[in-house]
C-alpha cells in the first residue's frame, strides 16, 4: 500500500513505538527527511488517498499505519489550497486515531505559519499549567541544567537501522 | 514490514480524576512482532537503559504514571487537568523523592512524556534523576531522566499534595 523506502519506514516506525502523544509523532515526522521527500513527491491529492487507502483496509500492515501517518504529515508540510481544506475539514477516523489530532495540531498552529508553525509555542487553550508553575521559574531553570547534563542523543548521532523485510514476515500477535 | 495487523478494535475505561473530570483514553490492543523488534532494537541506543517489562500496548508513559497501568491516556491536556484537579505540586528539584512524578515537556507544550522517581537526583551520582517510565506501547524502562527518546530539557517534577 505505500512505495516508501524500508529504510524510512524503519526509521517511522520507531517513532511511531515510542510515541506517547500525536504532538510527539507529529514533531518528528515533520522533521523527517523521509516525509519531506515525501510531501515533495506525492501531490496533496495521492497523500489523501494513501490515508484513505489504510482507513478502508481491512487488515493492514505496520508499514501501512505508518505511511498513512507519514501522509498525514506530509499533507501538512504542503502548503497549498487543497491541503488546507483537507487540514482545515473535520476527520472522522475510526481507525487511524491520530490523523484528526495531526490536523487539529496543525490548525492550531497556523498563525504563525505554516510548515514553520511546529517551532512555535502551542495554542493555551490546553489548560496549561504554565501559571501556576510561575512561581517556581527558578525551580524549572534548575532542572532543565540538571538533566542537559545527561541528554539523550540527538537524533543525528543515533544509528539508524534497516531491518529486513524478511523479519517483518512474522505473525503478528493481539492481546 | 509485512505483518499484518487487524483493524484496532480499541476501547476505553472510567477514568476521573479526583474532582470528577473525565480522563478521555483508550486500551489498545494492536502490536506486531515487528514492533517488538523495533522496540529491542530502539532501547538498545539508550544503553545502560533497564528494560522491566515486554512491549504492551494497553497503556503509554502517562497510562503507566496516572492510570495504573490500566490504559492509554494520549492528549496533554487530561495531563494537566489530571496535575491541577489531583493536586500535584511541583517540587523543586532538591527536594524531589523517590515515587514523585517526572514530567516531559516539549517546546510546544505537549506533554510528551512522564515517568515515575525511583531514584531522586541528589542521590544520584550525576545529581540526575533515575525513572521509570513506559516507552510508547513499547517497553517499560528504567533510565536516567535524559536517556529516552524524548526532549528532557524541560521536565519538571511532581507530588501529590498531602
Amino acid at each position: 500500500m505505500t512505495d516508501m523506502p524500508d529504510v524510512v519506514l524503519n526509521s517511522l516506525a520507531e517513532r511511531y513505538l515510542v510515541a506517547n502523544t500525536p504532538a510527539y509523532l507529529l514533531k518528528h515526522f515533520l522533521g523527517d527527511e523521509g516525509v519531506a521527500e515525501l510531501a515533495r513527491r506525492k501531490p496533496t491529492g495521492a497523500l489523501f488517498t494513501m490515508i484513505a487507502d489504510v482507513e478502508a483496509a481491512e487488515k493492514r500492515t505496520l508499514a501501512d499505519v505508518v505511511a498513512a501517518y507519514a501522509a498525514a504529515a506530509a499533507i501538512i508540510l504542503h502548503d497549498d489550497a487543497e491541503a488546507r481544506s483537507i487540514v482545515d475539514s473535520p476527520y472522522p477516523s475510526a481507525n487511524l486515531e491520530w490523523i484528526a489530532d495531526f490536523f487539529a495540531i496543525a490548525r492550531g498552529a497556523r498563525p504563525t505559519t505554516s510548515t514553520g508553525a511546529f517551532t512555535a509555542t502551542r495554542p493555551s487553550a490546553s489548560e496549561s499549567i504554565a501559571a501556576a508553575n510561575t512561581t517556581n521559574v527558578n525551580t524549572a531553570n534548575v532542572n532543565t541544567t540538571n538533566v542537559n547534563a545527561t541528554a539523550a542523543p540527538s537524533e543525528a548521532s543515533m544509528p539508524r537501522h534497516a531491518i529486513a523485510t524478511s523479519q517483518a514476515e512474522v505473525i503478528f500477535s493481539r492481546d | 514490514m509485512g505483518s499484518n495487523l487487524t483493524r484496532s478494535a480499541d476501547r476505553s475505561i472510567a477514568l476521573a480524576t479526583a474532582k470528577g473530570t473525565d480522563i478521555p483514553n483508550y486500551q489498545s490492543t494492536e502490536v506486531t512482532l515487528l514492533e517488538r523488534h523495533h522496540d529491542s532494537l530502539f532501547r538498545t541506543r539508550f544503553a545502560p537503559c533497564v528494560q522491566r517489562s515486554g512491549i504492551n500496548p494497553r497503556y503509554n508513559c502517562h497510562g503507566l504514571t496516572f492510570a495504573s497501568r490500566r490504559t492509554w491516556i494520549p492528549d496533554s491536556a487530561s495531563i494537566f487537568t489530571i496535575l491541577r484537579e489531583d493536586e500535584y505540586d511541583e517540587i523543586p528539584i532538591d527536594g524531589v523523592l523517590a515515587g514523585d512524578i517526572i514530567v516531559y515537556y516539549s517546546e510546544n507544550n505537549d506533554v510528551e512524556h512522564s515517568g515515575i522517581v525511583v531514584v531522586p537526583p541528589i542521590l544520584s551520582d550525576m545529581k540526575v534523576a533515575q525513572v521509570y517510565s513506559k516507552w510508547g506501547k513499547g517497553s517499560e524502562m528504567i533510565h536516567s531522566a535524559g536517556q529516552c527518546p524524548y526532549d528532557a530539557s524541560r521536565v519538571r517534577y511532581y507530588r501529590v499534595k498531602s
